[in-house]
C-alpha cells in the first residue's frame, strides 16, 4: 500500500501535462489525457444502453412483471374458455382475436402508462437519481434509456400475448378441422371509387341550396364542415326495385385464379330486412371482362359476403384484373319489403388476397406496440415533472380523454354545439382528437378479425408517429424539464 | 481560476422559496471558497449549516440563487466536467436489486468506460473495499457500512480528479473509518483533490489539510487546521520513562525558572487507537489489507498529436 | 394500555397523512368536477338527464373512492412498513391488530370525508339537470343553471380558499382544498334549496350512495389487509380483480353447484350487485332503511373478516 503511494501520482501526471500545454485551464478532461470517461458515439450509446439495461433489470427483478405475466396468461388462456361463443368458427375467431387481444392491450396500456409514470418520479423521490445525474449522462440519454427499456418490455409482453393467441388459434383450427374459407386470412380491402368527402360535401350543399333545405343560422363553412365530418358515415338507402353501382380499382391487380370477395355490411333491423332479396352483378370492366351474377335471399345478416373466382370474370386466361364494377339490385317486393341501408364509403368493399394472416398478425403487433411506445413516452415525461401518484392520475385522465374524444366528435351535431357547455366540450375533444389522431387511426384488432390486411400506410404512419415523432417530442419536453428542475431532496 | 484551483466559489447564495416565490430559508449566504489541486478540504458545520446545499450546488443538483461556481474550470452542469468528478452522497442511494458488481458496471457504463476496462476496475475496487465475497449479493440486503463501501467504490470508478464526499465515514465501524481515512490520505497523495464534509471533528482533523466552518449558511472561519488549532502562547514537552518523583522535580524546576504554572499529565491513547489495537491483535492482516486499487495510480500517457 | 385509546391517535394521524397527499385532493376535486359538469355537457335531452347525473355521480364515487381507498391503504400500511415508520409505532406498546384496525379507520375516514362532498355534488347535479317542467305558460326542459353555478362556484371557491390559506398562513394547499371542498359542496347543496323552486331535491340517491360507501369500506379493509404483505401495485391489481369478479360474479358463477370450486368462489366473493342500487332508484323505487342497515351490517362483517386476516398477516411478518 505504501509502495503504491510512492508511485507517480496520476493526477500529478495530469497536472504536468496540463502545464505543458496539453490541457488548457478548465479544458475538458478528454482534451489532454485519456479520460476516465469517453464521449464518442459508442460511449453515447453505451450510456443509453446502460440506463436501459438497468430499468429492464429492475422491472424483471420486481414481482410486477411476474404479476403482469400471470394476468396476461389468464386473459390469453382462460378468457376464451370463460366466454361462450356462438359455436361457429367466426365466433371462435372473434373471441380469440378481438376479446383476448383487446383486453390484453388495455391492460398493457394502463400498466405501461403507470410504469412509465413511476420511472423518474420514484428515482427523484428516493434521491437515487442524484447518483446518476452527477455522472456524465444527459437528461435526454436518461429519458431514452428508460423509454427503450419500457418498449423492450412491452415488445416482450406483446410477443408473448400474440404468440399465445396464435398458438391457441392454430390449435383450435386443427381441432375444429376448419375449412380454408373459415380460416383467418389477410386480404386487401378496396373501397368504391367515390369523390372526396369535401367534394361530396360541396355537392350536397349545392343540392340543399337548390332545394332551399339549408339549415338556418349556420354559416356555409359550418355546413360544409359538418357534411364533410359526417360523409364517411353517410348511408345509401336502397329501396325495392332500385339499382346501385360502385366501381373499384384495387391497388394491386388481381391475378387469374385468385378469389375476389364482395362484402356489404347492412345497418337494417332484422324485422325490416327479413323480406328483402337482391342480386349482385360483379363485372370486370377491363377489356374482355365478364359479369357474374349472384342472387341473395337472406338479408337478416349484418354482413353479406360471397366469393367469385376471378377466372369467371375474364376471357383472358392469365391477364391480371384491374377494374371492377359491382351492381346491387333490390329485388324485394315493393309491398312487403322495405329499403336497406348501407354506409357506402365503409361498408361496401372488394376483398382480394393480400399476404398471410401471420404477417398481418405481426403488423397488428407492431401497431399496438407503437401505441404502447407513445404511452410510455407520455408517462415518462409526466414522471419527470410530477410525483408518481399525480403523474399516474394525470396520465390516466389524459388517456381517458384521448379515448372518448373520438366518440364525442363523431356523435355531436352542429345543432347541439350551440349550448356553451357543449361547445367547450366539443372544442376540447376536437383538438385532443386532432392531436392524437395519427397515433390511433387504425383498428388493427378489428382488421385482423375481419381478415383485412393492415395497410402499409397505416403501418408507416404508426412507425413514424409513435416510434419516432411522439417520443422525440416527449423526450425533448422531458429532458428540458429534467435540466431545469432541481433534483436534490431539500430543494423545496 | 488558475490550473492549481479545482473549486472556486464566489459570493454564492442559495435561497429556498415557497410556491409564491417568497424566501423561506437562506441556506447559503455570500460564500467564498477555493479548493486547490491535491488538497483535502473539509467543510464543517452543525446540522442545517448549508454544507449539503453547497455540495449539491457544486454537483449541479441545486441551482444557486446568485454567485458563481467554477468546478475544474467549467460550470457544474457541464457534462464533460462531471466525467472528472466522483461523488459519495451522505446516504448511499444505491439500486437495491443490483449487486455491487452490477452497480459498479452500471456506473462505469455511464462514464462510457469500455466494458473490459470497467470489469478490471470493478474487480480492483471490490477488492479494495473488501466486498469480493459479497460481490454478487443484492445491495438491498447490505448493512449500512457495506452499502457505504459500495458507494465509495462507485465514486472512484472513473478515477476522479476531484472527489466530493458527504459524510464519508458515517455508518462505518472504527476499522472501516480508519480504512476510509487512510484511503483519503492515499488518494490525496496521489494528487486527487478531495472535498469532504463531516460531523466527526476528529476524523476531519485526521485527514484534512484545510477546513471551512459554516454556520447558518455563512462562512465563519477558514484555513489550515494546524494554523486554526495552534495555541501560540503554550508549549508542550513529552518525555518517555520519567518516574513520578523525577517528573515532580522537573516541574518544580520549570516553574521556578519560568515563573509560570506548569501543567503535568500522563498522555493516554485515543479510544479509537485503543479499539484498533485491541481489535487488530488477531487480524493485523485485515487492517492492512485495505489498499488502493492499482488503476487509481496508473499513469496515463498523453495522446500523441 | 387500552387499545381503544391508542386507536384514535393512530387513525387520526393516518387520516391527516393521507389527506396531505396531493393525489387525495386531486381525486376528490376531479370526481366532484366531473359530477357537476354532467348537467353542463348533456348533449341530448331524452327525459332521463337526472338519472344520468345521478348514475355518473355514483360511478365516480365508486371508482374514485376505490382508488382513494386502495391508494391510502397502500401508502399508509405498505409505505410505512417499508419506510420503518410502522416499526417505530409497533416498537411502542401497540398491538399489531390495533395498528391494522387504526390504519383502516384512518383510510376509510378519508374516503368517507370525500364521499360527503361527492354525495352533495351528485344531489346538486341531479337536481340541476334538465327536468321537464310544466308551470304556468311554460312547458319544456329546464336546466337549473343557478344550481350548476353554485356547485361549480363552490368548487372554485375551495381552490381560492386553498390558495389564500397557503399564501397567508402557509397551510397545505391540498389539505385545505380537500376539506373546504366538502364544506363548500354541502353549502351549495343547501343553497340550491333556495334558488330552485320547481324541482325538489331527490334524496333517494343518498341511501344508494351510502351503499356504495359500504362497499368502499369493504375494499378499504381488503386493501389494508393486503397491504400488510403486498406493495401498492399488487394491492391495486388484487382489489380490481376482486371488483371485476364481484360485479360479474353472478354471471360467471351464478349457475355453479354449491359444492364445487366455482360455488366456493361465488360464496367467497363479495356480491357487489347488492351495493349497486342505481337501477332500483331509476325505476322509481326507494331503498328502504332496513335494507341499508342489513347491507351495512354485511359490509361491516366482511370488513371484520378482512381486518382479522390483515391482523394475522401482519402479526406474522418481520418489520425491519
Amino acid at each position: 500500500m505504501r509502495e503504491n503511494a510512492r508511485k507517480p501520482a496520476p493526477c500529478m501526471a495530469r497536472h504536468q501535462t496540463a502545464e505543458q500545454g496539453g490541457c488548457p485551464p478548465g479544458g475538458t478532461h478528454s482534451a489532454s489525457y485519456p479520460p476516465g470517461a469517453s464521449f464518442g458515439g459508442g460511449a453515447y450509446m453505451r450510456r443509453i444502453t446502460a440506463v436501459s439495461a438497468l430499468a429492464f433489470r429492475a422491472a424483471l427483478r420486481t414481482r410486477t412483471v411476474l404479476a403482469l405475466l400471470v394476468l396476461l396468461a389468464l386473459v390469453v388462456l382462460a378468457l376464451p374458455h370463460v366466454i361462450r361463443g356462438d359455436g361457429t368458427p367466426e365466433g371462435a375467431l372473434q373471441i380469440r382475436l378481438v376479446y383476448t387481444l383487446t383486453l390484453s392491450f388495455g391492460i398493457l396500456c394502463l400498466v405501461t402508462l403507470w410504469a412509465a409514470c413511476s420511472l423518474f418520479s420514484a428515482e427523484i423521490d428516493s434521491a437515487r437519481i442524484e447518483l446518476t445525474v452527477v455522472k456524465p449522462v444527459t437528461p435526454a440519454q436518461l429519458w431514452y434509456g428508460k423509454w427503450l427499456a419500457l418498449v423492450a418490455l412491452d415488445a416482450l409482453m406483446i410477443l408473448l400475448v400474440y404468440g399465445g393467441v396464435y398458438a391457441q388459434l392454430r390449435w383450435t383450427i386443427h381441432r375444429g378441422n376448419w375449412s380454408e374459407a373459415q380460416r383467418p386470412a389477410s386480404r386487401f380491402v378496396t373501397h368504391p371509387q367515390l369523390p372526396s368527402v369535401q367534394e361530396e360535401a360541396r355537392q350536397v350543399y349545392q343540392q340543399w341550396a337548390a332545394e332551399k333545405k339549408l339549415p338556418p343560422k349556420l354559416s356555409k363553412a359550418d355546413v360544409l364542415r359538418e357534411l364533410a365530418n359526417k360523409a364517411p358515415d353517410r348511408y345509401s338507402i336502397i329501396s325495392p326495385g332500385e339499382r346501385v353501382s360502385w366501381r373499384f380499382a384495387p391497388r394491386r391487380a388481381v391475378r387469374a385464379g385468385d378469389p375476389v370477395q364482395v362484402r356489404m355490411r347492412l345497418d337494417t333491423e332484422f324485422s325490416t330486412s327479413e323480406a328483402v332479396s337482391g342480386r349482385y352483378l360483379l363485372s370486370c370492366t377491363d377489356e374482355g371482362g365478364h359479369t357474374v351474377e349472384t342472387a341473395w335471399r337472406d338479408f337478416t345478416q349484418k354482413a353479406i359476403e360471397f366469393t367469385v373466382d376471378s377466372r369467371q370474370l375474364t376471357a383472358a386466361t392469365n391477364a391480371p384484373l384491374r377494374n371492377f364494377e359491382l351492381v346491387f339490385e333490390h329485388t324485394g317486393d315493393e309491398k312487403v319489403s322495405s329499403a336497406i341501408m348501407t354506409r357506402f364509403r365503409k361498408d361496401v368493399c372488394l376483398l382480394t388476397p393480400g399476404g398471410s394472416f401471420e404477417a398481418n398478425l405481426a403488423r397488428s403487433a407492431l401497431i399496438e406496440l407503437g401505441v404502447l411506445a407513445a404511452l410510455a413516452a407520455l408517462g415518462l415525461t409526466l414522471s419527470a415533472c410530477l410525483s408518481l401518484p399525480v403523474a399516474a392520475f394525470t396520465g390516466t385522465l389524459l388517456l381517458l380523454l384521448f379515448v372518448v374524444s373520438d366518440s364525442i366528435n363523431t356523435v355531436t351535431i352542429a345543432e347541439e354545439r350551440k349550448n356553451i357547455g357543449n361547445r367547450i366540450g366539443y372544442w376540447v375533444s376536437e383538438y385532443v382528437n386532432r392531436a392524437v389522431a395519427f397515433t390511433s387511426q387504425t383498428d388493427p384488432i378489428g382488421a385482423l378479425a375481419d381478415g383485412e390486411r393492415i395497410g402499409d400506410a397505416d403501418l408507416f404512419r404508426t412507425m413514424v408517429g409513435n416510434y419516432l415523432v411522439l417520443p422525440a417530442l416527449f423526450c425533448f419536453g422531458g429532458a428540458w424539464i429534467l435540466r431545469r428542475r432541481e433534483l436534490a431532496e431539500n430543494s423545496k | 481560476m488558475t490550473t492549481d484551483t479545482v473549486i472556486e466559489i464566489r459570493a454564492l447564495r442559495k435561497v429556498f422559496r415557497d410556491f409564491w416565490r417568497r424566501p423561506t430559508v437562506v441556506a447559503v449566504d455570500n460564500l467564498n471558497l477555493t479548493v486547490h489541486r491535491g488538497e483535502v478540504f473539509g467543510l464543517l458545520g452543525p446540522n442545517g449549516s448549508g454544507k449539503s446545499t453547497t455540495i449539491k450546488m457544486l454537483l449541479g443538483l441545486l441551482y444557486p440563487t446568485s454567485g458563481e461556481i467554477n468546478l475544474l474550470g467549467a460550470a457544474p452542469t457541464d457534462t464533460a466536467v462531471k466525467a472528472r468528478i466522483g461523488y459519495l452522497p451522505e446516504l448511499s442511494h444505491l439500486h437495491p436489486f443490483l449487486t455491487p458488481r452490477e452497480t459498479l458496471g452500471y456506473y462505469a457504463s455511464l462514464f462510457g468506460i469500455p466494458s473490459r476496462e470497467a470489469k478490471r476496475r470493478t474487480e480492483q475496487l471490490l477488492r479494495m473495499v473488501d466486498l469480493e465475497a459479497a460481490a454478487d449479493r443484492p445491495v438491498g440486503m447490505f448493512s449500512k457500512g457495506m452499502a457505504r463501501r459500495v458507494g465509495l467504490a462507485q465514486a472512484l470508478i472513473n478515477r476522479p480528479e476531484l472527489l466530493i464526499l458527504d459524510e464519508p465515514t458515517s455508518g462505518l465501524d472504527p476499522i472501516g473509518t480508519r480504512e476510509v481515512k487512510d484511503l483519503i490520505r492515499l488518494l490525496a497523495k496521489g494528487g486527487v483533490s478531495i472535498l469532504t464534509t463531516s460531523h466527526l471533528l476528529a476524523d476531519t482533523e485526521d485527514i484534512c489539510d484545510r477546513v471551512a466552518i459554516l454556520d447558518r449558511g455563512v462562512l465563519q472561519s477558514e484555513g489550515k487546521i494546524a494554523d486554526l488549532l495552534r495555541q501560540p502562547d503554550a508549549v508542550r514537552f513529552q518525555i518517555a520513562g520519567l518516574d513520578e518523583a523525577a517528573a515532580a522535580e522537573l516541574r518544580r524546576k520549570l516553574e521556578s525558572e519560568t515563573g509560570r504554572l506548569v501543567k503535568q499529565d500522563y498522555p493516554a491513547l485515543s479510544l479509537e487507537s485503543y479499539f484498533l489495537q485491541v481489535v487488530s491483535k488477531g487480524r493485523r492482516a485485515d487492517v492492512e489489507r485495505f489498499e488502493l486499487a492499482p488503476f487509481l495510480l496508473e499513469r496515463e500517457e498523453p495522446p500523441h498529436a | 394500555m387500552n387499545s381503544a385509546v391508542q386507536l384514535f391517535p393512530i387513525a387520526r394521524t393516518t387520516w391527516l397523512e393521507a389527506i396531505q397527499q396531493p393525489v387525495a385532493f386531486l381525486m376528490a376535486f376531479v370526481s366532484v368536477a366531473i359530477t357537476l359538469l354532467v348537467p353542463v355537457f348533456e348533449f341530448h335531452h331524452f327525459g332521463e338527464e337526472g338519472r344520468l347525473a345521478r348514475d355518473s355521480g355514483l360511478s365516480c364515487l365508486l371508482l374514485f373512492g376505490l382508488v382513494l381507498a386502495i391508494g391510502t391503504a397502500g401508502r399508509s400500511v405498505a409505505g410505512e412498513i417499508e419506510s420503518g415508520t410502522a416499526a417505530a409505532v409497533i416498537g411502542k406498546p401497540v398491538s399489531r391488530f390495533t395498528f391494522v384496525l387504526a390504519k383502516w379507520l384512518g383510510g376509510f375516514g378519508v374516503v368517507a370525508f370525500y364521499a360527503v362532498a361527492q354525495i352533495a355534488a351528485l344531489l346538486i347535479a341531479e337536481r340541476s339537470s334538465a327536468h321537464f317542467v310544466a308551470e304556468g305558460d311554460y312547458v319544456g326542459d329546464v336546466t337549473d343553471w343557478w344550481g350548476v353555478a353554485l356547485g361549480i362556484g363552490g368548487l372554485l371557491l375551495s381552490l381560492a380558499i386553498g390558495a389564500w390559506a397557503h399564501y397567508r398562513w402557509r397551510w397545505r394547499f391540498g389539505v385545505t382544498v380537500f376539506v373546504s371542498l366538502t364544506v363548500s359542496q354541502l353549502a351549495a347543496a343547501a343553497l340550491t334549496q333556495v334558488t330552485n323552486h320547481w324541482v325538489a331535491m331527490d334524496f333517494r340517491a343518498v341511501p344508494a350512495a351510502l351503499l356504495v360507501l359500504a362497499a368502499l369500506a369493504v375494499f378499504s379493509s381488503l386493501a389494508t389487509a393486503l397491504a400488510t404483505r403486498l406493495k401498492s401495485g399488487a394491492t391495486f391489481a388484487f382489489c380490481f380483480a376482486v371488483l371485476l369478479l364481484g360485479l360479474s360474479g353472478d354471471a360467471l358463477f351464478g349457475d355453479a353447484a354449491a359444492f364445487s370450486w366455482r360455488g366456493l368462489l361465488s360464496g367467497v366473493l363479495p356480491d357487489l350487485q347488492n351495493f349497486w342500487m342505481c337501477d332500483a332508484i331509476a325505476h322509481g323505487g326507494r331503498i328502504g332503511w332496513r335494507y341499508l342497515a342489513e347491507a351495512t351490517a354485511t359490509a361491516l362483517t366482511t370488513c371484520a373478516v378482512f381486518l382479522c386476516l390483515g391482523g394475522w398477516l401482519f402479526s406474522h411478518r418481520d418489520l425491519g
